[in-house]
């Protein structure tokens, strides 16, 4: 019969596809030692880097910035297939293998450990609304014009650019799966003009160009660092920046979370201060569970990142409302200031943003910022959503931030970075620490001396008022003139607006209880209406042997029951 | 009279639900809202105990699949494989399973599933004849419904995987129950050309109540190759023209699904 042959075709296609799938594993393959390798930092590392490590105390090399050593990368490259790469902090190349052959590796005696790599990234972008918004290319519409203000200016970006805060001697990294048009497009004009794009490489390629691909990099550079019409889109305006393509974000079997490993390397030894990714490696290898900051090879690589004196600010993700639920590495790991969603149409966390804590119980997200952003697409703005776009606000606001006070060592940013936090020192699992605040670095609050919560104990119950002379009602997801709802752009009733106010953060009151294992055990938001009423009430003894803690406006209550 | 009782009535019922409408709003304004609750606890349970995932305990998935059917020519005194046309049949089936994960490498399962089987004969008549010799038919189907139960054994070959199907092998059989089947005779023109006349005949006799075979599948994660070798034959010989014609044994397609 004629058609056995179309039947062997297929056969032979799906044997052959398999069979070339298990023959060509990917693998890391970690070495013993580095013995009797030479090292000249100063040949290796660009100036700024030695700058960077000298600023911070921090000692010029050690046993991690060590090459790797060429008699063991030339045993193993006899037997493997292909050698993709090599990190140097691991002590590690990255290989095409075959079992046989890996097994073979294996039994070589400069070989330590063998990890398979099989992963897939998930950018931290969701929902794509991406429509071009031609409002914006003619300038005409104050609504849009007020959306691109507000995503900074909900953190204080006038405050900083008045003190000339913009980034000015930083050098920011990006980690995306490509950035097409970033060479042409008026938005990073600026930024070309005074020749401030350092470096450019592409870790799935293997080579500089990175100006095409995947436009996700194109648009959370923009929320860095990017323009319109001379509205910074981000904060780190003056900063100088390295681009890392380092995922292809496309469907296929491996990915490049080694990619992400080889950048952090990459963005060290050519002086980075601050590392942005919006990117997240969640279900495709790893369970929940294993988002402690120590399983996976990404997370380990960031904190690593974080002891060479680079901020790595990475979003929280998108699992918010799905199945996964709670951060991704590298987010997972210590170091690492991870960034949620902050829903500006509600004034608080965002649906879809990931939650914390990490697996091993740590406090995460450390911050939150606005989610859904105005950005420079690949042809034009967009209107679009994602964690990804919060993590470069930050990336931009810690830079320009140290930029302006670079006596400051990395984990010193990072804690400035939380205690700018609009909830600061009140935290939950949503928000962390709440929205970074310039304010935070300028003005000098004086206590009022008088904490607007009220706490009432009775002899079985707990009540929560708020000072009357404090008291803000709250009506809307968010005040727009006077009253009333702030929507969505893809909603009629704001497309009617033809001015729109800057966005503000809502004053809700948040609290949460905290067990004797410095776990929360649950957190609250709660919008007030009725300052007549109590804002809450808690059973004594379901409360007892926690504390407490209330939060409203910049002020903090904080009991152990 | 009666009307005034009914309007009475009517205005003492809105004037009830406008009171209630007003009291609830009233409540709505004057208390404080939540607009946000999370117990850590039940979160982390919901996070860290759930068995149910692709590669957790339990899971269970849906797909659709596409499939044609083959076999290797025999045609002797016991046996002939029924000639049929390569692109002129075809099956799509759409299903669910449940998956047992027994450890990292081993799961078991079972799918159930609705399929529609059509063979088009390369030799017209040879089943059966043709029944109505003044039309001049040029193409005539065999068609099968039925709904079946495929239980497997799944091997998979990825060391390290996270929740997601990964790469595997299945081995399995299957057992249908074809409740619907058809014969369909067609005039067309040419290849593509429109359909002039069709005849169809309902409620053959001539298939059997069950089928049963073999499976085996190469799943890409979500995307999975498979073939099926079916044991037994479709049709009752003493229905049909030629004892012994079997049709096509081999089924081998690809399904997508999650």
């Amino acid at each position: 019969m004629k058609h056995i042959k179309y039947v062997a075709l297929l056969i032979f296609a799906i044997l052959y596809f398999e069979g070339n799938t298990q023959e060509m594993n990917k693998y890391w393959v970690f070495f013993t030692d580095k013995e009797g390798v030479e090292f000249d930092p100063y040949a290796y590392f660009d100036p700024l880097a030695i700058e960077r490590r000298k600023k911070q105390n921090l000692p010029l090399y050690d046993n991690s910035d060590l090459p790797l050593r060429e008699d063991y990368i030339s045993f193993v490259e006899n037997v493997v297939d292909s050698i993709k790469g090599h990190s140097r902090w691991f002590n590690a190349i990255c290989v095409f293998a075959s079992e046989e052959q890996i097994d073979k590796v294996k039994n070589l005696p400069c070989v330590k450990e063998i990890e398979s790599i099989e992963s897939n990234v998930q950018l931290a972008h969701r929902n794509e609304v991406d429509h071009l918004l031609e409002a914006l290319d003619n300038g005409t519409n104050n609504a849009y014009i007020n959306l691109v203000k507000s995503q900074t200016e909900l953190m204080g970006i006038s405050k900083m650019r008045e003190n000339n805060w913009k980034g000015k001697g930083m050098r920011i990294a990006i980690f995306d799966a490509g950035f097409p048009n970033v060479d042409i497009l008026d938005a990073f004009e600026h930024i070309r003009e005074r020749n401030g794009i350092k470096a450019t490489f592409d870790f799935v390629k293997n080579n500089p160009e990175v100006y095409r691909f995947n436009a996700h990099g194109t648009m959370t550079f923009s929320c860095v660092a990017g323009m319109y019409k001379g509205i910074p889109m981000g904060f780190a305006t003056d900063a100088e920046f390295l681009l890392a393509r380092t995922e292809r974000a496309t469907f296929e079997k491996f990915s490049e979370e080694e990619g992400w490993v080889m950048a952090a390397e990459w963005a060290d030894k050519n002086g980075a201060h601050v590392i942005n990714s919006s990117l997240g490696y969640t279900n495709k290898r790893y369970f929940q569970n294993q988002m402690d900051g120590k399983s996976s090879l990404v997370s380990r690589a960031a904190n690593k990142a974080a002891k060479k004196g680079m901020l790595v600010v990475n979003s929280a993700g998108n699992e918010g409302s799905g199945d996964w639920k709670i951060i991704g590495a590298p987010a997972d790991a210590d170091s690492v200031l991870t960034v949620g969603g902050f829903n500006p149409w509600t004034g608080m966390h965002t649906e879809f943003g990931s939650y914390g804590p990490t697996a091993d119980g740590r406090m995460k997200p450390n911050v939150t910022a606005v989610s859904s952003v105005i950005a420079q697409g690949k042809n034009g703005y967009e209107s679009t959503q994602g964690t990804s776009f919060s993590s470069p606000l930050v990336a931009g606001f810690a830079a320009a931030f140290w930029g302006a006070n670079q006596e400051l060592k990395v984990m010193e940013v990072f804690d400035e970075m939380c205690k700018s936090g609009h909830l600061f020192p009140y935290f939950d699992y949503a928000h962390g620490f709440g929205v970074p605040q310039a304010a935070a670095f300028f003005d000098t609050i004086a206590p009022s001396g008088e904490n607007p919560i009220h706490i009432v104990e009775g002899e079985d119950e707990v009540f929560a008022y708020i000072l009357p002379n404090y008291f803000v009602p709250h009506f809307g997801t968010f005040n727009i003139e006077g009253g009333g709802y702030f929507k969505h752009p893809d909603d009629s009733e704001y497309r009617t607006h033809s001015s729109v106010p800057l966005m503000e953060i809502p004053p809700f009151f948040y609290w949460h209880t905290e067990s004797k294992d410095h776990q929360l055990r649950e957190y609250h938001v709660i919008q007030l209406r009725n300052p007549d009423e109590y804002i809450m009430k808690w059973d004594k003894a379901k409360i007892k042997g926690k504390i407490l803690r209330c939060y409203y406006r910049g002020n903090m209550y904080e009991k152990q029951f | 009279m009666k009307n005034n009782f009914s309007m009475k009535k009517s205005i003492y019922i809105f004037v009830l639900l406008a009171s209630i409408n007003s009291f609830l709003l009233n409540q709505k304004l004057s208390a404080q809202v939540s607009v946000m609750s999370v117990d850590v606890q039940k979160q982390n349970i919901r996070i860290y105990k759930n068995d149910f995932g692709p590669n957790k305990t339990h899971y269970v998935g849906g797909y659709i699949s596409f499939a044609f059917a083959f076999d290797a020519p025999i045609d002797n005194e016991y046996e002939k494989v029924i000639d049929t046309e390569f692109w002129g049949g075809g099956s799509f089936d759409i299903g669910m399973y449940y998956k047992f994960k027994l450890n990292h490498f081993f799961a078991l399962g079972s799918d159930l599933y609705f399929s529609s089987q059509s063979y088009r004969l390369g030799e017209l008549g040879s089943v059966t004849p043709i029944p109505i010799t003044s039309i001049d038919f040029n193409r005539e189907w065999f068609s099968v419904n039925r709904f079946g139960i495929a239980p497997w054994f799944r091997i998979n070959v990825n060391k390290r995987r996270g929740n997601h199907l990964g790469n595997f092998i299945d081995l399995g059989g299957f057992v249908n129950w074809n409740f619907a089947e058809s014969q369909r005779y067609a005039v067309h023109e040419g290849a593509f050309s429109t359909r002039k006349a069709d005849l169809i005949v309902r409620e053959l006799d001539m298939f059997n109540d069950y089928d049963y075979g073999f499976l085996f599948r190469l799943g890409l994660n979500k995307i999975v190759f498979f073939s099926e070798f079916r044991w037994n034959n479709l049709l009752i010989d003493e229905s049909i023209n030629t004892p012994g014609s079997i049709f096509p044994r081999f089924r081998t397609g690809i399904r997508i699904g999650s």
